[in-house]
């Protein structure tokens, strides 16, 4: 039997209060698409960051082609012909395309008297390289542009490239579909599935079951740090690697049960905003939520969902249009105004870390971030009422299963996932009438995804509006009542969440119309 | 009006020589800061250059050997400040301060300790001879302005074009920018991020360190109490004002120069303003060059931040 | 026999307990006294010798002592005044100049009240001026860095020595005394500070300072502001998305960090020296600076760092006139304390593993 490209055994890797990776066993074989998968938090994305020469393992032995090799640096796995392309990618934004990829490649110019050879940069033949690989694959990239210009989809054909420029043997893809559209989805495998095939290995990190099956050859279920099972994908099925992943059967649809409807909670008319480069991000946006219904923004990240969740909020400036709650305008009002105050809005930001808690307070002190619950728990408005702020934390820690030593510990000790209940429970304290969940289960593992999935259905029979905006496909499908699908910040249209055409969803996510309808959907 | 002439042919070639020292001091800072690390102990690190030329420079007659030690007495506090900031990932704006008042307690203290309190402060024998460049020195007005100073300034007339070319043209460059735009991008590109950052600070201070012994070997020839008084500050003011670009911080170099020689020339010249108000203004210049050089959005992204791998 | 191999391991955790600020705090002070005995023993002095001069000096009889505490208010009201900028993300290095327009300002209502009105209308007046004056003098800077992204620690430094230009100035010029000495007029009785303990410079002062020590510890327990304040220094974008008015509150702080050192600048000139005249301040507003990196911008860290300060520079003023060691050994000092305590910080993130093999 031939070598494997890469045989890591025993890898352990060990952070403060976890164990991401627990004597991992894992093979790299040529020719064929290696999955790994597993839930989020698994630790999937830190065994290839130990094999990219990001972490130092604890223990542990890797072989590259039978060699003995250590990793220091992705310098060292980049000499070997390893490159990574992380869910994040690491694009210098400021930069082109070219310096991009001239930043990876050892350079050997003329120099100055034979010293420095490496120095002076010919950025033209980088350029001229560039376009012709990019012929060759068929991988559309303009190399001369900003990554900061770029879309998504067009920043992760960048970073292929940058991979293919340096005649890449492993090429390691962590989660390379959260931002495409079906469509690019299919031509990524496409890609994939031939580049595969000329003797380079290719590992596929993912948490997606149809994507396994679909594309992998040979699939490692990773566990809490621990691989449960590898096989080939001819030889098990969707079902099977579910209860392998999480240690029981999945429930893939959450029931969705009764609402209570009420009138219009949120309207947006004719929004329009700019992104933080200045470009125009909302194109007059027309929407409304009633109470007890889910509204779900379908589509790829980057075309508007973002800025339109923070205008709402009154984060973001709108250079036309307004916001109504019920029947007071709050457009361009600052945050946690009157108005958002009397109608009780909830928000979960998409940068989570950044902005909805402060990762250096406590979880107490977490418990009463907003303007509106810091007055509700003082006495005289001037000091805080410690005890009722300490029965208030406990509360929520409790009700939400917020895994901690106690409310004293400091927010950066959470993981994600408690991070992420401990903010939907302190905005459903609030007893919200709306709620905007940004992304609201991304990084977390089955078990609290179910968790928050069913409390925000449980919204739906108190008569509160909620804005769903998530990546994940399968969440829009499956909570929305009704969903409006988003293209470079206009709605394309408005589903119905019971009765939804995939590939309809899916080409109006790429911004194709099938026929001339209105952008506002049938209400 | 022919009084006038030398007068200014004398302001200005004072303050090309003056110049030299924010430029030295402000290039080395611009190293750092392009590699995303801000270095306010810049002022510690010029006052411990000038204190450890001086001392060097008097005890052996040498000059020039000033010089040098000054250099060596930054790299060491730089290597100090990049072992805090970048290993142990400190605060870099606490660290940085923390550096300046250490600099002028360390300076006082052994200052007063060597040299006693003697009513004559003891001077230099000799300071870095000026050299003339032949043909060039001799041009009527330019000769004096440009052509007459000692080496170092020179080359710190030239350095900024050195600067520039690295910086933008070569592969050293395209890694300290990547470094100072995005760590994380830059490590996984296989740039040694720790490596880059820690050269670009230890230069930045050995820089500082030779700025600082330039006080005291070239403009004076002695020290004093807080001797640079907070030049190390309009330093790192002159990458803000000059967007992080060699050729920039020249021109603003020269604007500060020019400053502090107006100043204490005004005071000389006797127009009838009490003498605080012409000393004061190199520093109401170093707040409206602010006001007016912050708002734009240039610097480099990740300045300030501290790089750990496996974070953003 | 083989003896077991000790292999120290340190071990990252995941955030500091109250024990290890204890711990690193201690073993920061054991470093720094051993790094001064080898300052001293360049000058020649046994270091042990040296300490316990500088102890008799702080504390020898009941004068040093109560010079001790007297400097200990200055210095505490310094050090608050940084403690309360720092922590809402204002880098006020300009305490210093904040003093001198406190000064200014109370030498000014001294002047202009002193023998017209009785001493409780005067005192109260100087100290509203000259907190006032302290607080603009922060604010500008604070609005420059709202308003123009200014970089404050550059804007600061360069108002202190604007200030400085500018009291002496003052000094030698409209305010001058008649009689030719570059510094005003004494005050009066009625607008100065009274002296609580006979032939010493204790005055009244030292209970300003304490009101405002308890007052910055209450604000940031137990108010509304002190959490909105924390917040913002902490995480203003998540300070702001959950409707805390960030920069309200940015500049709200920096005017009472102004304001302390307005408060400083006042007593020093009616409670200590009882006129005006330049440099009066031996550098007290960047020794706040480092008495509040030092004690970790706690308030109870903060009066503990001031205290061993003003005991520091007493001693050693005392030490001087004993055995001519110069003053300026206390920033040699404080110089190294500040460095190696700032370095410190760090060990709050790891632990200690011994393992045996």
């Amino acid at each position: 039997m031939a070598l494997p490209a890469v045989r890591m055994t025993g890898i352990t890797k060990r952070f403060p209060g976890v164990v991401a990776n627990d004597h991992i066993d894992f093979d790299v074989w040529r020719n064929k698409i290696n999955v790994l998968v597993g839930e989020n938090a698994a630790g999937k994305t830190t065994l290839m960051n130990v094999l990219f020469g990001l972490y130092k393992p604890d223990e542990g032995e890797i072989l590259i082609n039978g060699k003995k090799s250590t990793l220091r640096s992705p310098r060292d796995a980049i000499n070997l012909k390893i490159c990574m392309i992380h869910q994040h990618f690491k694009l210098i934004p400021a930069f082109t395309v070219t310096e991009n990829v001239a930043l990876v490649s050892v350079l050997s110019g003329k120099g100055i008297f034979g010293l420095f050879k490496d120095a002076l940069m010919d950025l033209n033949a980088i350029e001229k390289r560039i376009a012709s690989l990019s012929e060759e694959y068929g991988l559309k990239v303009d190399p001369k542009a900003k990554i900061e210009q770029l879309s998504v989809g067009e920043q992760q054909r960048v970073e292929i490239i940058k991979a293919i420029y340096q005649d890449v043997e492993v090429l390691i893809m962590d989660e390379p579909t959260a931002v495409l559209t079906p469509q690019e989805v299919v031509d990524l495998f496409r890609f994939l599935k031939a580049f595969g095939k000329e003797g380079r290995a290719i590992v596929f990190i993912t948490h997606k079951l149809d994507e396994v099956m679909s594309i992998g050859d040979i699939v490692t279920v990773i566990k809490a740090g621990r691989v449960v099972a590898t096989k080939t994908t001819t030889e098990t099925d969707k079902n099977e690697l579910a209860r392998l992943m999480v240690g029981r059967d999945v429930i893939f649809r959450p029931a969705k049960g009764d609402s209570s409807l009420v009138g219009n909670i949120l309207r947006v008319e004719n929004l329009e905003a700019l992104n933080d480069r200045g470009i125009k991000a909302l194109k007059s946006v027309t929407l409304s939520i009633r109470g007890g219904e889910i509204l779900g923004i379908a589509g790829v990240s980057g075309n508007g969902q973002k800025e339109l969740a923070e205008v709402i909020m009154g984060l973001r400036k709108a250079t036309k249009g307004n916001v109504f709650l019920e029947d007071d305008n709050v457009t361009n009002c600052p945050p946690f105004d009157r108005g958002r105050i009397k109608h009780s809005v909830g928000y979960i930001p998409e940068d989570r870390l950044s902005r909805g808690l402060i990762l250096d307070f406590s979880i107490r002190d977490n418990a009463i971030l907003g303007s509106d619950l810091l007055t509700s728990f003082t006495k005289n408005r001037i000091l805080l009422d410690y005890k009722n702020i300490s029965k208030h934390a406990k509360n929520l820690v409790s009700s939400f299963d917020v895994k901690t030593t106690g409310i004293e510990a400091i927010a950066r000790t959470l993981s994600g996932g408690n991070l992420q209940k401990l903010i939907l429970a302190r905005e459903l304290s609030r007893k919200p009438r709306l709620l905007i969940a940004c992304d609201p289960t991304r990084g977390l593992d089955v078990g609290a995804t179910e968790f928050v999935r069913q409390k925000l259905l449980d919204l739906r029979k108190d008569g509160v509006a909620t804005l769903l905006i998530s990546e994940d496909l399968d969440e829009i499908l499956s909570m929305s009542d009704f969903i409006a699908v988003i293209f470079e910040g206009e709605i394309m249209k408005i589903l119905s969440g019971g009765t939804v055409d995939i590939e309809e969803m899916g080409l109006l996510m790429a911004g194709v119309r099938k026929n001339s309808e209105s952008s506002e959907g049938s209400r | 009006m022919t009084d006038l002439a030398p007068l200014i042919v004398g302001l200005l070639a004072a303050t090309v020589r003056i110049a030299a020292i924010y430029i030295i001091a402000s290039l080395g800072e611009l190293l750092a800061e392009r590699s995303g690390v801000i270095n306010l102990g810049t002022e510690g690190m010029m006052i411990l250059g000038a204190f450890a030329s001086f001392l060097v420079a008097y005890t052996t007659s040498q000059p020039l050997l000033g010089i040098f030690a000054g250099a060596i007495v930054g790299a060491i506090a730089g290597l100090l400040f990049a072992f805090l900031t970048i290993r142990l990932r400190s605060d870099q704006v606490i660290t940085g301060i923390a550096f300046s008042l250490a600099g002028l307690g360390l300076t006082t203290f052994y200052f007063r300790l060597i040299f006693g309190t003697g009513t004559s402060p003891p001077h230099l024998s000799a300071t870095i001879p000026i050299v003339e460049i032949p043909i060039l020195g001799q041009i009527p007005f330019l000769g004096q302005i440009l052509f007459q100073h000692d080496p170092f300034v020179y080359i710190a007339l030239l350095l900024p074009v050195v600067f520039a070319f690295i910086l933008f043209r070569t592969s050293y460059g395209l890694k300290i920018r990547a470094t100072g735009e995005d760590p994380s991008a830059a490590d996984a590109a296989g740039v040694n991020v720790f490596r880059i950052r820690y050269l670009c600070v230890m230069l930045g201070a050995l820089m500082a360190g030779i700025a600082g012994a330039m006080i005291t070997t070239v403009q004076f020839n002695m020290f004093l109490y807080n001797v640079t008084a907070g030049r190390g500050y309009t330093a790192v003011a002159l990458c803000i004002l000059g967007s992080w670009r060699p050729n920039r911080i020249l021109l603003g170099a020269l604007l500060f120069g020019g400053a502090e020689v107006l100043g204490l020339r005004l005071q000389a010249i006797g127009f009838d303003i009490p003498y605080q108000f012409p000393l004061m203004l190199p520093y109401v210049l170093t707040i409206v060059a602010l006001l007016v050089a912050s708002r734009k959005i240039a610097g480099p992204a990740a300045l300030g931040k501290n790089y750990r791998r496996g974070e953003h | 026999m083989r003896l077991p191999r000790i292999r120290i391991k340190f071990e990252e955790r995941a955030f500091p307990t109250f024990q290890t600020t204890l711990l690193t705090s201690f073993v920061a002070l054991l470093i720094v006294l051993g790094v001064c005995s080898v300052f001293l023993v360049n000058t020649g002095v046994n270091p042990f010798i040296a300490y316990y001069l500088i102890v008799r000096g702080a504390f020898g009889n009941v004068m040093t002592f109560a010079e001790t505490i007297s400097l200990t208010g200055t210095l505490l009201l310094s050090g608050l005044a940084v403690t309360v900028a720092f922590r809402v993300g204002f880098f006020n290095i300009g305490v210093e100049g904040q003093l001198i327009t406190g000064a200014i300002a109370a030498t000014g209502v001294g002047l202009a009240l002193g023998g017209v009105m009785p001493i409780f209308v005067n005192i109260p007046l100087i100290i509203l001026a000259s907190f006032v004056a302290g607080g603009l003098t922060s604010f500008v800077p604070g609005a420059f860095k709202v308003k123009f992204r200014a970089n404050e620690v550059l804007t600061t430094l360069m108002l202190n020595a604007i200030l400085a230009l500018v009291l002496s100035w003052l000094c030698h010029g409209p305010w001058r005394e008649p009689g030719g000495w570059p510094e005003t007029v004494a005050l009066d009785a009625s607008a100065t500070l009274p002296v609580l303990m006979a032939r010493t410079r204790l005055h009244a002062g030292i209970f300003i300072a304490i009101a405002a020590l308890i007052a910055v510890y209450i604000l940031f327990k137990k108010t509304t502001l002190g959490y909105k304040i924390r917040a913002v220094g902490a995480n203003p974008d998540a300070a702001y998305s959950h409707g805390i008015k960030r920069t309200e509150i940015f500049l709200t702080a920096a005017f009472l960090s102004g304001g302390l050192g307005g408060l400083m600048g006042a007593i020093e000139i009616t409670g200590v020296q009882h006129y005006l005249f330049p440099n009066f301040s031996l550098g007290y507003g960047y020794i706040g600076v480092m008495i509040a990196l030092i004690g970790r911008l706690n308030p109870v860290g903060v009066v503990i760092a001031a205290f061993s300060f003003a005991a520091l520079i007493n001693g050693s003023q005392v030490m001087q006139t004993t055995t001519g060691i110069p003053f300026e050994l206390t920033n040699a000092i404080q110089a190294v304390t500040l460095i190696i305590f700032t370095s410190a910080e760090i060990l709050n993130f790891y632990k200690i593993r011994v393992i045996r093999k």
